[in-house]
């Protein structure tokens, strides 16, 4: 048995009276993964992810859920919709309760559990992506980037396998939007498998474990980012320019500046290479639970080492922060600022909790095989 | 409901005149301090963007006695709309606006340009409406004879003074209720009054669906009305004409367009009949109880007492 959560195999689409807007779409997503589906407007990338959950119905072909065939009646629709949560692009159809409180709380109502269940996974789900408190503001006094947390709240309180979110970062602003991804982050840590599509590539390039290029109703390729923008015939046929970075980069190699091999992920892995041999110091990563730590042992610890930077990770941790009044240097793509705080001799703190230490650890050590620097993360 | 007689005394007929006129001064004023500000900024002169979409929903959602159960509230405002409705002479409902005023201001918090300008809307209707009266119902002595065609008689006696008082007054004081309501308690908590009162679920849920997109319409119709000001709509009155009919139509597409979106929305999260109500309960304090109490007891007592005037 595969572990596949979701497969499509060989669908084709048109909406009515239109040429076919999906023309033989086969891929599988496998359980634990990120994928992203990028491709240009009209590409039919809405019209794909509104499939996963049985909105739309395919003319040809089938979808498979946790290996089960999609059957478009009741009851096999209500399944599939409490496997498979789906994130609007806009917001403002998706949030229709007259208060926050209300609108997370309709999923778990209309799956008919306890009232006490319902409250429990309504403050969860508030909590998880750092709204506690909003129960009773009503959508309309949100701010965007709030709206769409409140919408992914929505969708976590049915406890989905799959989170389905088409174009997340649209119309957010940049910290906003990296916010959010952050928070896609985290629901991944805890296990749920994500699809999500967009035309941002560079959003694509460094989130994803798996791109899915679709064009014209078509996929084009499916396979790491690296190896997907790093075709320049692809990007051009599918209408997409190449992640700056990785342009950058290819630019730098055809001009012998540097030699070709792995293409750098991100920021970090770009200065290495460019920088050559190692530097001759390299500065630490120190790591801190903020969950068994008070305000005042945090401060205490700053106090200590004034020149570490200091950044934090997750929802929980940064709001921590701001409670015990302490002031951070980085707030997003912490890690890849601090492994460049390292590479240049610094030290550098990073406060966060649960799973996404080991998320970071990971991260540090990918960093150090491929790059081979002798980055070291300490807990504190 | 039948209008009862005049006044017992002319000095009660001036005295009311008197407050009422004091009351729709004071309004005036407050509406003249809204339109003539100071503009601190020495910018051109721009229209006071002071009414926006939200503005009794925010006053609602901010306002100090928001956590005040919103029954409570509703059996003060309901109890004193009954009474001043009831009450024969225009005293009871002026005292009922003045505490109502009082309590919007001094209890609720509620800024007096926001109160002023939104008394504005009724006062005007309300004058109108009084004015009709004044010249056209008959009875009682005269007092100014204006002109008569036929058997048209346009003028004043004591009974249209009295009547003509008396539906300001009424209006006013239901105004004032009214508005201590809106500003007080917002919609959501609501919905759970409306759940106990029996009111059926179709109809609560349609409510609240039509609450939370009253705001998104409002904010698609500013954006659409702004890109045809932009682009030069409205000029003319007839190209105004014009872009009027194009944003009605704009509208009711994409007041569809959302309907169905809420739909697949709805079903994405396995709709089966239930919408949840807004989790708010209200804060009943032995002080906010006495209150109203006391209230509801002084305007009967004074209902009672204009009742044995007559």
């Amino acid at each position: 048995m595969n572990d596949n959560v979701l497969t499509f195999e060989n669908i084709r689409f048109s909406y009515p009276g239109c040429p076919a807007s999906l023309k033989g779409i086969s891929f599988m997503v496998g359980r634990g993964r990120k994928v992203a589906v990028v491709g240009h407007n009209g590409a039919g990338k809405t019209t794909l992810l509104q499939m996963c959950n049985g909105t739309l119905v395919p003319d040809e072909g089938k979808i498979l859920v946790n290996n089960e065939e999609v059957t478009y009646d009741r009851a096999g629709l209500r399944s599939v919709r409490s496997k498979v949560g789906m994130v609007f692009q806009n917001s403002d159809s998706q949030i229709f309760a007259p208060s926050v409180f209300a609108d997370v709380a309709f999923g778990p109502a209309n799956l008919h559990l306890p009232d006490d269940e319902i409250r429990e996974r309504v403050r969860d789900a508030l909590f998880a992506v750092g709204l506690n408190g909003y129960e009773k503001r009503p959508p309309h006094h949100l701010s965007g980037g709030e709206k769409k947390r409140v919408a992914i709240a929505g969708i976590l309180a049915m406890h989905p396998e799959i989170l389905v979110a088409d174009e997340p970062t649209a119309s957010l602003d940049p910290a906003t939007a990296a916010e959010i991804m952050d928070l896609l982050d985290e629901l991944h840590e805890k296990g749920t498998t994500i699809l999500l599509s967009t035309h941002d590539v560079e959003l694509a390039y460094r989130w994803a474990d798996e791109v899915i290029l679709l064009s014209e109703g078509v996929i084009l390729h499916e396979g790491a980012p690296a190896e997907v923008f790093a075709d320049n015939e692809l990007m051009k046929q599918a209408r997409i320019t190449p992640p700056v970075l990785l342009d950058l980069y290819q630019e730098l190699v055809r001009r012998h500046i540097l030699e070709s091999g792995i293409p750098p992920k991100g920021i970090p892995e770009m200065t290495r290479l460019i920088e050559g041999p190692g530097p001759a110091v390299i500065g630490k990563i120190y790591l801190a639970d903020t969950d068994g730590m008070t305000a005042e042992s945090c401060r205490s610890l700053l106090a200590e080492h004034p020149a570490w930077h200091t950044g934090a990770m997750e929802t929980k941790s940064r709001k921590f922060c701001i409670q015990s009044g302490i002031m951070l240097e980085y707030t997003h793509g912490v890690v890849d600022k601090c492994l460049l705080s390292a590479m240049n001799g610094e030290d550098s703190l990073i406060l966060t909790s649960g799973g996404m230490l080991e998320r970071v650890e990971s991260r540090v050590d990918m960093f150090a095989k491929e790059s081979r620097t002798d980055v070291k993360v300490r807990r504190v | 409901m039948q209008i009862m007689d005049g006044f017992p005394s002319p000095w009660g007929q001036i005295a009311a005149v008197l407050l009422a006129a004091c009351i729709l001064a004071g309004a005036g004023i407050c509406i003249y301090k809204v339109k003539t500000r100071k503009n601190n900024k020495r910018h051109a002169a721009k229209p006071p963007a002071f009414f926006d979409e939200h503005i009794l929903d925010d006053a609602a959602i901010h306002s100090p006695l928001r956590k005040v159960s919103a029954w409570l509230k509703l059996l003060f405002c309901l109890s004193a709309i009954v009474i001043s409705v009831m009450s024969p002479l225009p005293y009871l409902p002026l005292f009922i606006a003045v505490v109502m005023i009082c309590a919007s201001l001094f209890i609720a918090k509620t800024s007096p340009r926001l109160y002023g300008a939104l008394l504005t809307i009724p006062i005007v209707f309300a004058v109108t409406g009084a004015l009709v009266l004044l010249f056209v119902s008959g009875g009682g002595d005269t007092l100014v004879d204006i002109f008569t065609i036929g058997t048209i008689h346009v003028q004043i006696t004591t009974k249209s003074l009295s009547l003509a008082v008396l539906v300001i007054a009424r209006t006013f004081a239901g105004m004032c209720s009214l508005y201590f309501l809106a500003l007080t308690t917002p919609m959501t908590s609501l919905f759970a009054v409306l759940q106990k009162i029996r009111i059926p679920q179709a109809f609560i849920d349609l409510t609240m669906l039509i609450y939370r997109y009253i705001f998104v319409f409002i904010a698609e119709a500013i954006s659409i009305h702004n890109a045809q000001i932009m682009r030069g709509g409205y000029s003319t009155w007839k190209e105004g004409l014009n872009a009027f009919s194009m944003l009605l139509s704009m509208l009711f597409i994409r007041t569809w367009e959302r309907g169905e979106d809420i739909v697949v929305s709805m079903d994405s999260r396995c709709y089966d009949g239930c919408m949840v109500l807004p989790d708010e309960h209200g804060r009943v304090t032995p002080l906010s109880v006495s209150c109203v109490i006391v209230f509801i007891f002084v305007i009967l007592s004074l209902l009672v007492w204009e009742m044995a005037l007559l």
